[in-house]
């Protein structure tokens, strides 16, 4: 999915991206000591942004609550009363396939949607902001080699890239975190890249170098702090895109294993079913995959936002 | 839709994107409904999956088979006109060898073939062409040799020593022992078959004849659009009885829920392979429901290298401890039957077993108990997630992972996509301790092919690398007994023993639903995994 | 401009031959033997090394990427191991279906997105801006597979508006460009819903960014009317970036259609390419990746030729 980046795949050429440019512009940021209590305030008036930021605490909190607050065994059905619908005894949110009890899975579900689509994103976050500082502002030959070596994997549809690694490395949580990962490298990377060799030419960066300052500190000083934001507020929104990429997978068999409660195979479990009048088995965890997905992407817009010094001040 | 989308009824009033639009969606939502289609009669089948290549030789799967043995026979077929419940064990009746001979000894076929008879391109048969055929299949020094044709039907000829057209239409197969599987090894399809091509189809095109079929059957290829369709229409010339329909489509629509939704919308007139919690629905709304019993056993394999498996009492207690009713009555809809021996009723060495296979959760933990393992222990299960003939595999192997832990028993279970599946199969269950697959035939010696010692993974199917020198030596002379009757006796037998062995674990067998529109008349549901269409029709207003 | 051209060329083939050396070096880890697939389940192994041979599948690896390579220079992408057939002639048609599935979408993504971002950026946080980029993102998060089965039951079963699968209607060899479209609907419109969304998006913050520039502040004051000064003015100045990411969505349409077309029965690339992956059938594979790749590069080149065009500072340089 690739996203809601705007970066040009194509080799050796950068393209602006407005969004970030226009904002991180202006920012002398990494400077301000107030900085962070303006972003703060800044996101704290975005109601929508708050909002995410909510239901993914809840969600979280499911997560990492699951064992105390589900009420039954997410793996353990009673088939005699498969498929049973919303509201039936005992079970309020009904039951799947096998006769397990839906909203238990979709509380242990939490877990492995959130994992599936926040670590390969963490995980690829330092690799990419390495490659891209490295890349736009060391540049020289390993700098070039490492561009085209990034253009190679971008040439693949994000989608099937993660597919067909998915496919070579089989099913499990383990290798679809690795396929999602390897996917994004290219696009995060980018982010970076792009980000770095606008910055490089501010006049902060060109005051640094005057004054003196190493690559290394420049690098680590100046442009690191500005070429984070952006790239988080990506990674944000990027979690979102995996959660449904993450459901995809299970939906063509090399996604996450069943019976795993996984909110992508639950969903898939259920799309033979759904036009059969037991269209909750599918929709439930659709929507919560829906709501999560939405709820990263509001809060990258949030933080994109309360990042942006003319709406800290405003 | 999109905004500014506002329909009412069947037309289509746009507020409009933009004027072309308009006129665009309008028409197009109208043309949806209006097809009619020509006078001709034409069956439209949505099809589980994508056709494999149109050469019977090298095609693998049934659901290719189901399509190839509309265009290409074999010398000898069954008959697929009587339904399950008439006739279990389907029939053999000549094909395109009008009559045979079995010597005494039973090492020589000889063959008559039928007279009059032309392929789709005109050619005439005779011994010839079938001799052509054979050493296609077989004869590694012929220059139509196809190692892929070899490969598939190596099961059929692996006995031959010699293939002779005595005259203008009689063939003699000679071999180098009795093998009492021949006939009905020569009328299987699936893995492979021995359907006839016309020798001047095969010359011509070589490697492309899949794209080119020429064969003797009801149906002539007409065309092929990857992805969308297979089409096929009557053979005007057929030797036997002319199908009645004018043509017949097969469309590929992998997802099940989209093949009972172009059901429902009069896309297709049929669908195989329906979603098991659709069937009853289906049914009420007044659509037909055709099924049998052919053998198709959905079992597991047992690693014999594992630690846990390699233990009988285990085997036995696993084989006890799973609950075939319920997979088959509630998780599956009555689609199929439990399993109560190792091969499907639909062969004649068919042992019922109730004793070894019916669920019985304190014998299976006594069992557990006596190998040592009374708190369990974990070991996985390896599994497609579809797949021809595979059911529903995923959510099968989660009841059964659910089954076996009321006994202690842990499972994992892997899954992978089929044909990444097939591939990891065959090398062998390796690490994994048990492995799925769907099979069977209705001739006894498939039992031979996937426990024999010499069939022992990945020089054969035998993936759990199941070795019984008793079991060998039964089934050994099963397949060299010189009559039928002595055959099934062995067969039998042998069937006991891997029984008593716990050698695998059967599951269940498939009743291979299929739903029909209303207005199909004529289909057959036989004891076999294809079907006969030539008695089908269909009344698209039904 | 010609070295410029000269250079994109180099990069491209470039691009094309890492990409076709990735394709072969991740084959090589799919699991199975596709000797093993075209012979199923029965072969004997004497019968699978056999097929391997013909194959040419027991030749060192460096043989059989470099005799690949030397096929696809002379203009031959070999022949498919599971379908055997050229890969052209499967991978053509399908890609051409593809093709025809993503440019559908992408005529809903800009006919929809692009003003949908404008008229959402003319009054920013207000009500429909609110409404229009949450129900965009609402769709961009939906699984596909679902909301397209959500899609057939109510407008195709229910409704009775458009047929469920397929792409045409095989009782009605001669329904024409009707008969596709009706057949193109409703996939078109699921496919769109990712790209439509980060159109939409795109265009309204750089349309919020263009309005804030100080000449657009100036032309207000000077009593042009707005709607003039956002469909004429902001426009032509946010157009470059939008038409950037219209050209980037290709890309994603044509991978991301994959579940569309399984859903949808859609005769397309994705799932052809899906099955060779795990059929391993390296040619199949490699051809398919190569048509994306090739496709993706192209347009984006396209899109940078246009942006090129339509920036007023490029042009002057141009001119100049």
């Amino acid at each position: 999915m690739n996203t809601v980046v705007e970066v040009s795949s194509t080799p050796g050429q950068v393209s602006v991206d407005p969004r970030f440019g226009a904002s991180s512009r202006k920012a002398k940021a990494g400077r301000r000591p107030s900085r962070l209590i303006l972003g703060l305030r800044a996101f704290g008036r975005d109601k929508m942004a708050v909002a995410a930021a909510a239901v993914l605490i809840i969600v979280v909190a499911a997560a990492a609550l699951a064992p105390v607050l589900s009420p039954y065994d997410p793996v353990v059905g009673d088939s005699a009363r498969r498929l049973e619908g919303i509201g039936s005894e005992g079970h309020p949110l009904g039951l799947d396939g096998q006769g397990r009890d839906i909203l238990s899975r979709l509380i242990w579900g939490a877990r492995y949607s959130l994992t599936v689509a926040i670590v390969p994103v963490l995980a690829v976050l330092p690799i990419a902001l390495l490659i891209g500082l490295f890349a736009g502002y060391v540049q020289g030959r390993v700098g070039g080699v490492l561009m085209r070596v990034l253009d190679v994997l971008f040439a693949f549809p994000l989608v099937l890239l993660a597919i067909a690694l998915a496919a070579v490395l089989g099913a499990g949580l383990g290798n679809v975190m690795l396929a999602i990962g390897i996917s994004l490298v290219p696009y995060m990377a980018r982010v970076a890249y792009t980000s770095t060799v606008q910055e490089s030419s501010r006049e902060y960066v060109e005051a640094a170098r005057a004054g003196g300052a190493r690559t290394g500190e420049i690098l680590l000083k100046e442009l690191l702090p500005n070429v984070v934001s952006p790239l988080l507020v990506y990674a944000t929104t990027l979690c979102g895109l995996m959660v449904v990429l993450a459901a995809g997978l299970s939906f063509l068999g090399v996604g996450i294993v069943p019976p795993t409660p996984d909110w992508g195979i639950m969903t898939a479990d259920g799309s033979s079913v759904l036009l059969e009048g037991r269209a909750h088995v599918a929709t439930i965890p659709g929507l919560a995959i829906l709501v999560v997905a939405l709820a990263f992407n509001l809060l990258g817009d949030g933080l994109r936002d309360a990042l942006d010094p003319r709406k800290q001040t405003t | 839709m999109a905004p500014g989308l506002n329909v009412t009824g069947r037309r289509a009033t746009l507020s409009a994107l933009a004027g072309v639009l308009t006129a665009v969606f309008a028409l197009s939502a109208c043309g949806a409904n209006s097809a009619q289609g020509d006078a001709d009669e034409v069956l439209i089948i949505g099809i589980e999956s994508e056709a494999d290549v149109l050469d019977p030789q090298v095609a693998g799967g049934w659901v290719t088979w189901r399509i190839n043995s509309q265009m290409y026979e074999p010398l000898v077929t069954h008959d697929l006109r009587t339904p399950s419940e008439e006739a279990p064990v389907p029939e053999l009746k000549p094909g395109l060898a009008e009559s045979w001979e079995v010597s005494e000894d039973g090492k020589e076929y000889t063959f008559n073939i039928r007279q009059g008879v032309t392929f789709h391109d005109g050619t005439d048969l005779n011994a010839e062409a079938v001799e052509y055929n054979i050493r296609r299949m077989w004869d590694e020094d012929s220059p139509q040799y196809s190692a892929a044709a070899a490969g598939q039907t190596n099961f059929v000829w692996q006995f031959v020593e010699d293939v002779t057209a005595t005259d203008e239409y009689t063939v003699v197969v000679r071999m180098s022992q009795p093998f009492s599987p021949f006939l009905r090894m020569l009328a299987q399809g699936g893995n492979g078959s021995t359907g006839i091509i016309s020798p001047a189809a095969l010359e011509e095109h070589g490697e492309d004849i899949a794209e080119h079929p020429a064969g003797t059957g009801p149906f002539r290829f007409d065309d092929r659009v990857r992805g969308e369709r297979i089409s096929l229409v009557r053979n005007n010339d057929y030797w036997g009885e002319a199908p009645a329909l004018d043509g017949v489509i097969f469309r590929p629509i992998p997802d099940p829920a989209g093949r009972t939704s172009a059901l429902r919308n009069g896309e297709v007139d049929v669908i195989a392979v329906p979603s098991p919690d659709s069937v009853q629905a289906l049914v009420d709304e007044g659509y037909q429901l055709s099924d049998g019993q052919p053998p198709h056993v959905w079992y597991l394999s047992f690693n014999m290298r594992d630690e846990y498996m390699s233990i009988p009492e285990v085997r036995q207690a696993i084989n006890l401890a799973i609950d075939r009713e319920g997979i088959s009555d509630n998780l599956l809809q009555g689609t199929t039957e439990p399993a109560y021996d190792i091969q499907a009723p639909a062969n004649d060495a068919y042992v019922e077993r109730a004793d070894a296979y019916g669920r019985d959760l304190d014998r299976a933990r006594e069992l557990l108990a006596e190998a040592g393992f009374e708190d369990g222990f974990t070991t996985s299960l390896m599994t497609s997630v579809d797949g021809s003939g595979q059911i529903v595999p995923a959510p099968m192997a989660e009841f059964i992972q659910q089954n076996l832990a009321e006994i202690g028993i842990t499972v994992e279970i892997e899954t992978m996509e089929w044909i990444s599946y097939l591939g990891r199969w065959a090398e062998g269950a390796g690490d994994v301790g048990m492995m799925q697959m769907s099979w069977g035939m209705d001739t006894p010696y498939w039992l031979y092919i996937v426990t024999s010692s010499d069939m022992i993974a990945p020089s054969g199917p035998n993936v759990g690398y199941y070795s019984n020198p008793e079991l060998d030596e039964v089934m050994d002379k099963a397949i060299t007994a010189a009559t039928e009757d002595e055959a099934t006796e062995y067969w039998q037998r042998a069937n006991e023993i891997a029984t008593d062995d716990a050698a695998l674990a059967p599951i269940v067998n498939d009743r291979a639903p299929y739903i029909l529109a209303p207005g199909v008349e004529g289909w057959v549901s036989a004891s076999q995994e294809w079907y006969d269409l030539t008695g089908v029709t269909v009344n698209p207003e039904g | 401009m010609i070295a410029m051209i000269g250079r994109r060329v180099m990069s491209t083939l470039m691009v094309l031959f890492g990409v076709s050396l990735v394709i072969f070096l991740l084959l090589q880890l799919v699991p199975g033997d596709p000797a093993r697939t075209i012979l199923g389940a029965g072969a004997t192994e004497d019968a699978v090394a056999a097929v391997r041979a013909e194959l040419g599948l027991d030749q060192p690896l460096p043989v059989q990427f470099l005799g690949y390579l030397q096929g696809l220079i002379t203009g031959d992408l070999g022949r498919s191991l599971t379908i055997n057939q050229p890969v052209t002639e499967i991978i053509i048609p399908r890609f051409q279906n593809t093709m025809v599935l993503s440019a559908a979408a992408l005529v809903i993504c800009v006919v929809v997105g692009i003003p949908l971002g404008i008229l959402a950026a003319r009054r920013q946080y207000g009500i429909f801006d609110r409404i229009a980029m949450f129900t965009s993102l609402a769709g961009a998060s939906v699984p596909v597979y679902w909301l397209g089965l959500m899609l057939i039951g109510v407008f195709a079963l229910n409704l009775g508006w458009f047929p469920t699968s397929g792409m045409s209607n095989p009782r009605n060899p001669e329904g024409g460009f009707g008969d596709l479209l009706s057949h193109l609907v409703l996939p078109a419109f699921a496919a769109a819903l990712v790209p439509l969304a980060v159109i939409a998006r795109m265009t309204r913050s750089v349309m919020v960014d263009t309005m804030e520039q100080d000449y657009i502040r100036t032309l207000r004051a000077a009593g042009v009317p707005e709607r003039s000064i956002i469909w004429k003015h902001c426009l032509r100045n946010a157009m470059p970036p939008i038409v950037t990411v219209v050209g980037l969505q290709i890309g994603y349409l044509l991978g991301g259609v994959i579940f569309v077309e399984v859903v949808f029965s859609w005769p397309g690339l994705g799932y052809q390419l899906y099955t060779a992956i795990t059929q391993n059938d390296m040619p199949l594979v490699q051809a398919g990746v190569l048509f994306i790749a090739l496709v993706f590069v192209l347009v984006n080149l396209l899109a940078d030729t246009t942006v090129g065009l339509l920036d007023p500072r490029t042009r002057r340089k141009v001119t100049a």
